[in-house]
């Protein structure tokens, strides 16, 4: 029988360990690390540099195999995706924030957004209405045709979170996206993922060493040398 | 729509780099122009002068370069042979024309006045030669000296009026010049001698059969059909030529391929962590490699176009500057060239793609 947290499970880790160098130099990145994430959570992946953080979200992500273990994404093992179907995965169905916002500065802000959805099959007329609509909810509608180098670090931000929603992708996965802005911007685009997991059932998972997120969070996982300390339940949904 | 951003992202070097394609196409197009000018100029007096049979000393294979030697004997006895309807004596002799400062040498084509056989394949001004003291010049030849009609050339001690001008007639190292076959042999100091012969048969006579009376008769003598003699020509033509042209064209061809590999890969290496993140992003497979061949294609593209802008004003001007580079430019050179541009365009994207499946989307997490 199928319970309904199975249905709504996005991904899942079983034991992963993840090793960078050659045999006999190898150094462990994550150590059997396992957990699972669910539609309608914002989980917090806590941990000092170093610890492991940006290698368990790629991982989660579809970008790189595990040495050891399984995950799972959307309910099927990671290996058993062709590299044509991660590539569809990463454009419909996971959205990425990064920390230094990745914008691409030869494009406007408009067609960043659009550009993702052209990745995700939808252009035209309706994209660019969809795209418009976004920048729009993000509150930088008006800075569509500006170059993101003309743009606040937090313009940058609330433009790079438009572009991960805007396939409205149930996976969102963000790496220290607090950590180039100032306190009261990096709360305000945190409450943006907070809400998008309230309003529209996503799964957000964030990577910081950013403690005041654990406000938002559903859940905290502490990672410290590439092992998940202890899970920790917030109220906050 | 990112391609042209990444193109006019950078003006400068966009306009450097079309400018340099240009320049390349402008050389291929002009280097197959000068050989379709050149090849006409050497093979058309032969193509026009349609005689059945040739006949020339035997091993002697064209008129371009080999020694043919035959004396009038040899055309009173082909006169008559059975099927053989007229024979027209032809001499050439390479002689140096006096001018004020030089001393320019011409391809002097003596031919026979009364059957106007071997004279120029078309006058573009004046006449033909009428009599034994004019002459008619390859009409470059007029313009890089000065000539005009009705002006007289010295050649050797021979003051010869000229008649008119020719066309078809410009071998770009040398160029044909007319006169009676008589003045020529006087010219050549051997009044008897011709270089070779045009035979023309009766209607309904067999070719092969002429030739087997001529060279039996003559056992000294060469004899080809008029496709044989054409053939050979060219060939001897493009055997001087063609090499010449296949290294020059084939250096413009690299520089090109030079060019566009250089700045499309300096496209992606400058923009490594952009194609970083589209590929994080789950960009399509095909989508970057095709955002280079893109930028290729534009690039080439644009260059043709302003390569076929400037070409024609250009090459009025080489031909003003230097009236014995004569050009022929046709639709299906242009396509060539355009054909060929677009394939260096695609070959010169094989790198920077290479260098493209070396950027991973982890490098948009450091």
């Amino acid at each position: 029988m199928i319970q309904s947290n199975q249905l709504s499970e996005v991904v899942s880790l079983i034991d992963v360990t993840k090793a960078y160098g050659s045999y006999g130099r190898e150094t462990l990145a994550l150590k059997k690390v396992s957990f699972r994430a669910h539609l309608g959570e914002l989980i917090l992946i806590l941990g000092p540099s170093g610890s492991g953080k940006t290698t368990l979200l790629t991982l989660l992500a579809g970008l790189q195999s595990p040495t050891e273990g399984t995950v799972y994404i959307f309910g099927r093992e990671v290996k058993e995706y062709s590299n044509r179907e991660l590539q569809r995965l990463r454009a419909v169905r996971i959205g990425f924030i990064f920390q230094t916002f990745n914008l691409i500065d030869s494009l406007t802000v408009l067609d960043n957004v659009m550009l993702v959805m052209k990745f995700g099959g939808l252009r035209g007329k309706e994209a660019f209405i969809r795209a418009m609509d976004f920048l729009d909810r993000f509150e930088v509608k008006q800075l569509s045709k500006a170059s993101p180098r003309t743009l606040s670090q937090g313009e940058k931000q609330r433009v790079a979170v438009a572009r991960a929603l805007v396939n409205g992708a149930p996976l969102i996965i963000a790496d220290e996206p607090t950590g180039s802005l100032a306190t009261k911007q990096g709360m305000g685009i945190v409450g943006l993922l907070r809400r998008s997991v309230n309003e529209e059932n996503r799964c957000v998972i964030i990577a910081s060493h950013d403690e005041r997120i654990s406000d938002y969070a559903d859940r905290v996982l502490y990672l410290s040398d590439g092992v998940i300390a202890a899970p920790e339940i917030h109220g906050n949904s | 729509m990112y391609t042209l951003k990444i193109l006019f992202g950078q003006p400068l070097r966009f306009f450097l780099t079309v400018l340099g394609v240009a320049l390349c196409v402008t050389l291929m197009l002009f280097l197959l122009s000068v050989y379709q000018g050149v090849a006409e100029g050497s093979v058309e007096y032969v193509r026009s002068n349609d005689a059945d049979l040739w006949v020339l000393q035997r091993h002697a294979t064209n008129i371009l370069r080999s020694t043919s030697m035959l004396t009038g004997t040899h055309g009173d006895i082909m006169s008559n042979l059975a099927g053989v309807s007229a024979v027209s004596p032809i001499l050439f002799v390479m002689v140096s024309v006096k001018m004020k400062d030089c001393a320019p040498i011409v391809y002097l084509t003596g031919y026979d006045l009364e059957s106007r056989r071997g004279g120029p394949p078309a006058i573009v001004r004046g006449r033909g030669v009428s009599d034994n003291n004019e002459i008619v010049l390859d009409r470059s030849f007029a313009a890089k000296y000065d000539v005009s009609i009705g002006d007289d050339v010295i050649i050797k001690d021979d003051t010869l009026s000229v008649a008119g001008f020719s066309r078809g007639t410009n071998m770009f190292v040398i160029q044909y010049a007319f006169v009676a076959l008589k003045k020529a042999q006087e010219i050549s100091g051997f009044p008897e001698i011709v270089s070779c012969y045009q035979v023309m048969k009766d209607e309904g006579a067999d070719s092969l059969d002429i030739v087997d009376l001529i060279t039996s008769n003559i056992p000294d003598v060469a004899v080809y059909d008029h496709k044989t003699f054409l053939e050979n020509n060219i060939q001897e033509m493009e055997s001087g030529f063609l090499p010449l042209l296949y290294v020059v064209a084939l250096i413009g061809a690299i520089v090109l391929m030079t060019i566009l590999s250089l700045i499309l890969t300096i496209n992606v290496l400058e923009r490594r962590r952009d194609f970083a993140v589209m590929k994080a992003l789950g960009a399509p497979n095909g989508f970057i490699p095709s955002l280079v061949i893109k930028q290729g294609l534009i690039l080439a593209g644009t260059g043709v176009v302003l390569a076929l802008l400037s070409f024609f004003p250009l090459v009025r001007l080489v031909e003003k500057v230097s009236p014995e580079v004569s050009t022929v430019t046709s639709m299906s050179q242009i396509m060539l060239v355009t054909a060929a541009v677009g394939v260096i365009s695609l070959a010169s994207s094989v790198i920077p793609n290479r260098k493209l499946k070396h950027i991973y989307p982890l490098e948009v997490f450091k």
